[in-house]
């Protein structure tokens, strides 16, 4: 398993926009990726699961990628979280 | 994809014809149009899911299906249902409209409860969103769209609750 730590910097959180972003992004691999956050857990290919999280500016997030191309899915969701929030 | 953004056959044609044909209600009163043409790459490139938009004539959105409300976002723009057919879908009043933070928009439902096609979902402020230049259109979209197929669209004047705007056959379960 691959992990990495981020902040959300955007100042509207994890809305629809950005989580439909994350889900086309995450559907491209074959691993299971999930972003945790408190007790709060997300399946980041499923939107609905993603934006009840309500993730909001400043919240610490953890981002999980497990499979046999975690390593790419870990890259591609940091590189989407750094560009989009 | 073919016939994308042609002008489709009536839904109600294909519902006789076919049994399995399922369909996706007038979330408001107008103009429905393609949601290539929204101002927004996410909605326009049908990244989060296909369907329609919806120009606004007065500021009530009601339940496109029957289903349950999955989420309601803190901001009370966004909504999500999942339809007792197993469809989940997104009904998002504007664009950029999280920026509001809530304001002009008051929602008529909870998570977790059930809802019924025509029900009121949200009331929305049209004027305060034309006033901060966002814009209005009502976009309902399919973000389950792996589970769909023969998606036609309408793209005619709607009536609220009435007009059925998409419909679509489920995809057989493997």
């Amino acid at each position: 398993m691959k992990s990495f730590n981020y902040k959300i910097t955007d100042e509207n959180g994890i809305h629809a926009r950005p989580a439909g972003l994350l889900v086309k992004t995450a559907s491209k691999f074959e691993s299971e990726i999930t972003i945790k956050s408190g007790d709060k857990q997300a399946d980041v290919k499923r939107i609905f699961s993603l934006m009840g999280m309500a993730l909001k500016f400043g919240d610490e997030i953890t981002v999980e990628c497990s499979g046999s191309d975690e390593e790419l899915a870990s890259d591609a969701m940091k590189e989407i979280l750094e560009s989009s929030l | 994809m073919f016939g994308f953004g042609k002008k489709n056959r009536e839904p109600s044609q294909t519902a006789e014809k076919e049994n399995s044909t399922h369909s996706i209600y007038a979330v408001q009163s107008g103009k429905v149009c393609e949601i290539a043409s929204l101002p927004d790459v996410v909605f326009a490139k049908k990244i989060i899911g296909d369907g329609y938009a919806i120009k606004p004539y007065s500021g009530e959105a009601f339940s496109p299906v029957s289903g349950t409300v999955i989420d309601v976002q803190e901001n009370k723009h966004a909504y999500g249902i999942l339809s007792d057919d197993g469809v989940e879908i997104l009904v998002h009043i504007g664009i950029n409209t999280v920026s509001l933070k809530g304001k002009g928009f008051k929602s008529a439902v909870r998570k977790g409860q059930r809802i019924k096609k025509g029900e009121l979902l949200a009331e929305f402020d049209i004027k305060l969103l034309k006033n901060n230049k966002l814009p209005t259109e009502v976009i309902v979209l399919i973000t389950s769209m792996d589970k769909i197929e023969n998606l036609k669209i309408n793209y005619a004047d709607a009536t609220a609750k009435e007009s059925a705007v998409m419909t679509y056959e489920l995809k057989e379960k493997k």
